[in-house]
């Protein structure tokens, strides 16, 4: 393919991508202002014709996929104009967008399993881009399995509530609410947290986040794993619910936030940082929409709300940071043309946009104020910390437990966002730099509108968050019929209760102290003149080295030290001789590697069954004729008695 | 006449019983071929009785085939093998008598949804098919004798075929004819295989396969 061909091929692609994303945006902008939309088409789809129908729920679901779709196909100009790819991967690009925005849309079971199935697909084969890299391959591999495994599981759940649905539709006016069993919910949950990233079926996020292309990364990242999310408050969330059910869940969530946190801290790869950090938030969601199952069981309605506020707006600023996260850290990637924060350094003069959509990002996922993770996290910490005295002794156990491992995951993340921007974008340079590559200017500036656009809109989300207000109204009017949703204004109060906040006013107080106390630091300078920087008593040595500085693993060694059981972060040091005896050094490399606990206790159990299984099933088949043949005469005799 | 069409069915299940008893090969084969003549019979009865051509052209097919042909050729087989000298069964007389009747009542059982809905007598006695297949299976599974295995599983042919005349009174003449030709091709298969057998193992106990199975 030349040069020309491919550029029209990837503007195409660009442009129909944008569009699904424009039409996708607008029927769900249509919605929330009160269309009803929806289409029924019999004979498109096999079995069960084509349904489509927006709802409140989906509208916002579609919403955050079209904008972060809008973002990625900006982005992709940029970044597939680097990396040439087949024609084969930028058509798929628009069809994976399609499926994530038709997921939502789905009215039937079987619409709901069809685009489910070619999101995975579609997904699948965008992760396999590079399939040349076995690393990718690997991870290509891990995906596929896992999303099957998660798929095996939302099927037969589904395919329970299907058959006990008397119209086959996915609300059906509650007619699959009333069978949503206990088996039903573990395992529709496992396999939506599955899509989300959560544990225990998360092992494939960090292996392909980091492998797929960057627009891939940062659809699947800040959009796919909401489709899970939409999941599991479609089928989970709907109905009548049990008190352990929202226990499961924020046990599931606060494993996931923690673990994340933990292993983001002690990740030197930038993007498998991100994929880290996006199991972490996740599981933060999930927690908040556990916390929100649990105390509506309760009967804490106001507070059940405020859980709930927590999971849409941390879902919403999730997907705001996640995808900035992603497009700048590509951006850097390919300006240092490494993924290791090691390598990187003193990006913020190399790749200054791209650095400050970095910085932007990681203040959203600390969770911190200014940041676009802040809002949902607050809330959230709200509805854990509001328990009643008088509530059951279920919720007086939960609550406090779920609050100190929420205040630990905050912290460690705060640390791994510390660490990536300050190891990856302010140190000194590290490796000498690369030769810059002149880029063609369109993409140049289809990269840095990508990243302009979605800095703005993390910018105005953390400050104003009151823009989703409408949004949030109609969401969780759709949710909690009954209910009288919290009041998202410029501060944002629950009045029942004490605890109330503005993150515009703390913008301005932040904003408005840094200027005063730069203005009074310059002030005293001026007078007192700048104190003259000397050597100290340095040993004789002149100013640091670059070798001197800190790096991603000196910067999380503490809290490694600390974690290691958890972490199992095994080090080798290879050593080469050049002499028998053993003396004289030549080579010296220090690996470090960590095993993922999770998925190996995973793996290694799922082998153990299936060893059993089949020696099992060895047994069964001595090799004697007559003892087949007895088989046979059982089967027969099974067939009759249940056929009489 | 018509006390002869109902006499089949029983001549059919004595000898059954009576296959699924014997230990000896050749009395075996003797009563495979009454057996064969009845189910050949039994149409060609109720061919007089009906004056059908198409039912006496099945019956004469039915009792070439399952009367002469295969029970010939498995005699010849027998003929050519050597004297054995371990038992050829892994059951008794006693128990496999009683094995037998259990069989017969369990097919008997099985059926009493179906016999119930039927009316005439003839289609009522069609579990008498089914009894015929799990005696054969019951065969497969006592004898250690590649050709009493072959017995057995002429028996449990016998019973299907057995099974789809008395429930429908008349199987389509082409099908039967392509289920007959099938079968002697098999049967011919099968004793050539024994011949092998004999050859390479000096016997047909099939117990001494599992020895070829890869533990």
């Amino acid at each position: 393919m030349n040069a020309s061909s491919y550029r029209i091929w990837l503007l195409a692609s660009s442009v129909f991508t944008l569009g699904i994303a424009f039409a996708g945006g607008w029927l769900a902008i249509a919605t929330l202002n009160g269309a009803h939309l929806s289409l029924n088409v019999n004979w498109l789809l096999p079995l069960a014709g084509l349904h489509l129908r927006i709802d409140p729920l989906s509208a916002l679901f579609d919403l955050l996929t079209a904008t972060i779709a809008v973002a990625a196909a900006i982005y992709m100009i940029a970044y597939f104009g680097r990396h040439v790819t087949t024609r084969f991967t930028l058509a798929l690009m628009p069809v994976f967008v399609a499926a994530m925005l038709l997921v939502p849309m789905a009215a039937t079971y079987y619409d709901f399993w069809f685009f489910w199935e070619i999101m995975a697909v579609t997904s699948a084969a965008l992760v396999l881009t590079n399939y040349r890299d076995s690393a990718t391959r690997n991870a290509g591999l891990y995906y596929i399995a896992y999303t099957q495994v998660g798929f095996a599981l939302i099927l037969a759940s589904t395919a329970y509530l299907n058959a006990h649905s008397t119209t086959g539709f996915l609300d059906g006016s509650g007619s699959h609410l009333a069978v949503l069993s206990n088996t039903v919910f573990v395992l529709s949950l496992l396999g939506f947290t599955s899509k989300a990233g959560l544990l225990p079926l998360s092992s494939w996020l960090q292996l392909a986040h980091p492998e797929a292309p960057t627009p891939v990364s940062a659809l699947m990242s800040a959009a796919m794993v909401n489709i899970g999310i939409y999941g599991a408050l479609r089928i989970d969330l709907a109905g009548p619910q049990q008190s352990w059910w929202g226990v499961l869940m924020i046990a599931i969530g606060l494993a996931s936030a923690l673990y994340g946190a933990l292993h983001a801290l002690i990740s030197s790869d930038i993007k498998r940082l991100l994929a880290f950090s996006t199991s972490e938030n996740l599981g933060i969601i999930i927690t908040a929409l556990g916390a929100y199952e649990l105390l509506r069981t309760t009967h804490f309605v106001i507070v059940a709300e405020i859980a709930l506020a927590g999971a849409i707006l941390h879902l919403i600023g999730h997907a705001l940071f996640k995808s900035l996260a992603f497009i700048s850290a590509g951006q850097l990637i390919d300006q240092s043309s490494t993924r290791d924060l090691n390598r990187m350094g003193n990006m913020i003069r190399r790749a200054r946009l791209a650095s400050t959509g970095y910085g932007v990002a990681s203040l959203g996922a600390t969770g911190l104020p200014l940041g676009a993770g802040f809002i949902g996290e607050w809330l959230l910490l709200q509805a854990l910390i509001h328990t009643s005295t008088s509530a059951p002794i279920l919720l007086r156990i939960v609550m406090p437990i779920a609050v100190a491992l929420l205040a630990l995951t905050v912290g460690l993340k705060v640390a791994a966002m510390t660490k990536a921007f300050g190891i990856g974008v302010l140190s000194r340079q590290r490796v000498p730099g690369s030769s810059e590559t002149v880029r063609p200017t369109l993409a140049r500036v289809a990269g840095a509108t990508a990243i302009s656009l979605l800095v703005l809109a993390n910018l105005v989300f953390a400050t104003v968050p009151s823009i989703v207000a409408p949004l949030y109204q109609r969401v969780a009017d759709y949710l909690v019929p009954r209910g009288r949703p919290i009041d998202i204004g410029f501060s944002i109060m629950f009045m029942p209760l004490k605890g109330a906040i503005s993150p515009l006013a703390i913008f301005i107080e932040v904003v408005g102290s840094a200027i005063v106390v730069g203005l009074l630091v310059e002030r005293h300078i001026r007078l007192q003149g700048r104190i003259p920087s000397a050597d100290l008593w340095n040993c004789g040595g002149g100013a640091p080295r670059i070798r001197m500085q800190y790096n991603s693993a000196s910067f999380a060694q503490p809290l490694e030290t600390i974690f290691g059981n958890a972490l199992r972060v095994q080090e080798h040091t290879d050593v080469d001789h050049a002499d028998p005896s053993g003396l004289i050094v030549t080579t010296m490399v220090y690996r470090r590697s960590r095993a993922d606990i999770i998925a190996t206790t995973l793996h290694r159990l799922v082998g153990a069954i299936i060893g059993q299984g089949s020696s099992l099933v060895r047994r069964a088949h001595p090799g004697n004729i007559r003892l087949y043949i007895l088989y046979g005469a059982i089967g027969l005799l099974i067939i009759f008695m249940v056929t009489r | 006449m018509s006390i002869l069409i109902q006499l089949c069915p029983a001549l059919l299940l004595l000898t059954g019983i009576l296959i699924a008893v014997f230990r000896d090969l050749r009395s075996q084969t003797s009563l495979l071929r009454i057996q064969g003549i009845g189910l050949g019979l039994l149409p060609l009865l109720l061919a007089i009785e009906q004056h059908s051509v198409a039912l006496a052209i099945a019956g004469i097919i039915e009792l070439s085939i399952r009367g002469i042909l295969l029970p010939g050729l498995l005699m010849r087989t027998i003929k050519r093998l050597p004297q054995e000298q371990d038992p050829a069964t892994t059951r008794n007389t006693a128990s496999s008598f009683l094995l037998s009747g259990a069989v017969s009542v369990a097919a008997y059982l099985a059926f009493l949804p179906l016999t119930r809905v039927t009316h005439t007598q003839l289609a009522q006695s069609s579990f008498i098919g089914l009894a015929l297949v799990f005696l054969g299976i019951q065969v497969l599974l006592v004898r250690r004798q590649a050709v009493g295995q072959i017995i057995g599983f002429l028996m449990i042919d016998n019973g299907i075929d057995t099974f789809g005349f008395l429930a429908t009174l008349g199987v389509p003449f082409v099908l039967e004819l392509g289920v007959s030709l099938d079968l002697v091709f098999v049967i011919l298969i099968l004793a050539a295989l024994t011949n092998r057998m004999v050859r390479k193992f000096e016997g047909t106990d099939v117990d001494e396969l599992s020895e070829l199975g890869d533990r």
